[in-house]
């Protein structure tokens, strides 16, 4: 059985490049291309999840699968480079991890941090606002949620960037999602940094 | 003038038999895919501008295409590392039936393609409006290029 058996990643399209081209085996991942957590937590959230043939929103789906996961990762931040509301990143992902919690009661939750873009890149590929500028300032934000929920701070960010603080050209196609070789890499780092209760 | 009747008849057929291997979409007379030269063939073509990787069969029926693992026989599948659009799909089924099946979870693939990436890469959406969905006997095709023309250019030539 792999260690992935029981563990829901919860993402965006980095998240569902970990689900395609890591080789992670028995996971189930929650992700969706260009999802923010203030999609996931807004009122109305889109029915993104299917279970058993019906569609559900993630914080949805997170009670119908209630108490099975042992292991929650989380990871978004990426799509919301071009926000202005810091509080509200804060405040969204307190009560994202709060419902993580109500429904998975057994579960280590890991709070992943975000890794940076390739700037190079990424001005040829995307948006201005796809920048480092924000990357900073949110991996600020999960330290202080990771105290302030005791939950498990992943600084996948500094394992995945290179000296320089960044994502390296050669570890990347588009300035955003990684190379195979590199989402290979942070599964590597997550089978080596696991916590046990 | 009676003996030519026969010969007229057998022009016709013909004719007919022509015309229903030059539709595109849906079932076709045409020899079934062969997936591993079918992908290779469209990956040589110039037609993708996106990193492609190769899929294992489990994570096409399982995670992108929700198909009966047990009935395919064979299976050749591509995704951009970029979260875009462009895709190579080509598989084999050990039944028309199934393959039928499976057309149509193409067919949601591509809709699913295009909800998630209308508000985040929109772009993109323009290489699903030119998706090619097709069905040779038991085989099915999946392909979203950058240049439609030149991907359906070299299905055309592979069934010659």
């Amino acid at each position: 059985m792999s260690y992935f058996s029981d563990a829901l990643f919860i993402g965006d399209s980095r998240t569902e490049g970990l689900q395609l081209y890591s080789g992670i085996q028995g996971a189930t991942f929650y992700c969706y291309k260009g999802i923010s957590v203030f999609d996931v937590m807004e009122d109305d959230p889109k029915k993104l999840i299917e279970i058993g043939g019906t569609s559900y929103s993630i914080v949805d789906a997170l009670g119908v699968q209630s108490g099975q996961f042992g292991k929650v990762y989380l990871s978004l931040g990426i799509n919301e480079l071009g926000y202005y509301d810091d509080q509200g990143f804060h405040d969204k992902f307190a009560a994202l991890i709060d419902r993580v919690r109500e429904t998975q009661p057994d579960a280590v939750i890991y709070l992943q941090t975000l890794t940076p873009v390739n700037p190079e890149l990424c001005a040829e590929n995307w948006p201005s606002y796809v920048n480092n500028d924000k990357v900073a300032v949110y991996n600020a934000i999960f330290e202080q949620l990771a105290e302030e929920k005791q939950v498990v701070l992943l600084d996948v960010g500094a394992a995945l960037s290179n000296s320089d603080g960044i994502l390296a050209k050669e570890n990347t196609v588009d300035g955003v999602h990684f190379t195979r070789a590199w989402y290979q890499e942070w599964l590597a780092y997550l089978q080596t940094h696991t916590v046990d209760f | 003038m009676s003996h030519d009747f026969p010969w007229a008849l057998g022009i016709l057929a013909a004719l007919l038999a022509l015309t229903l291997t030059a539709c595109g979409g849906g079932a076709s007379n045409a020899a079934p895919f062969d997936p591993e030269s079918t992908a290779q063939a469209l990956l040589d073509s110039g037609a993708f501008s996106e990193p492609l990787e190769e899929m294992s069969v489990d994570l096409a029926c399982g995670t992108l295409y929700d198909i009966d693992a047990e009935a395919v026989t064979g299976c050749a599948v591509y995704t951009s590392l970029t979260a875009g659009a462009e895709e190579i799909a080509v598989l084999t089924f050990n039944s028309e039936d199934a393959a039928s099946s499976a057309l149509e979870a193409l067919e949601q693939r591509v809709a699913d393609q295009r909800a998630a990436l209308e508000n985040y890469q929109p772009q993109e959406v323009s290489k699903l409006d030119g998706a090619i969905l097709e069905q040779r006997g038991n085989s099915v095709l999946l392909a979203v290029a950058e240049d439609a023309s030149a991907a359906q250019a070299v299905l055309d030539g592979l069934a010659e």
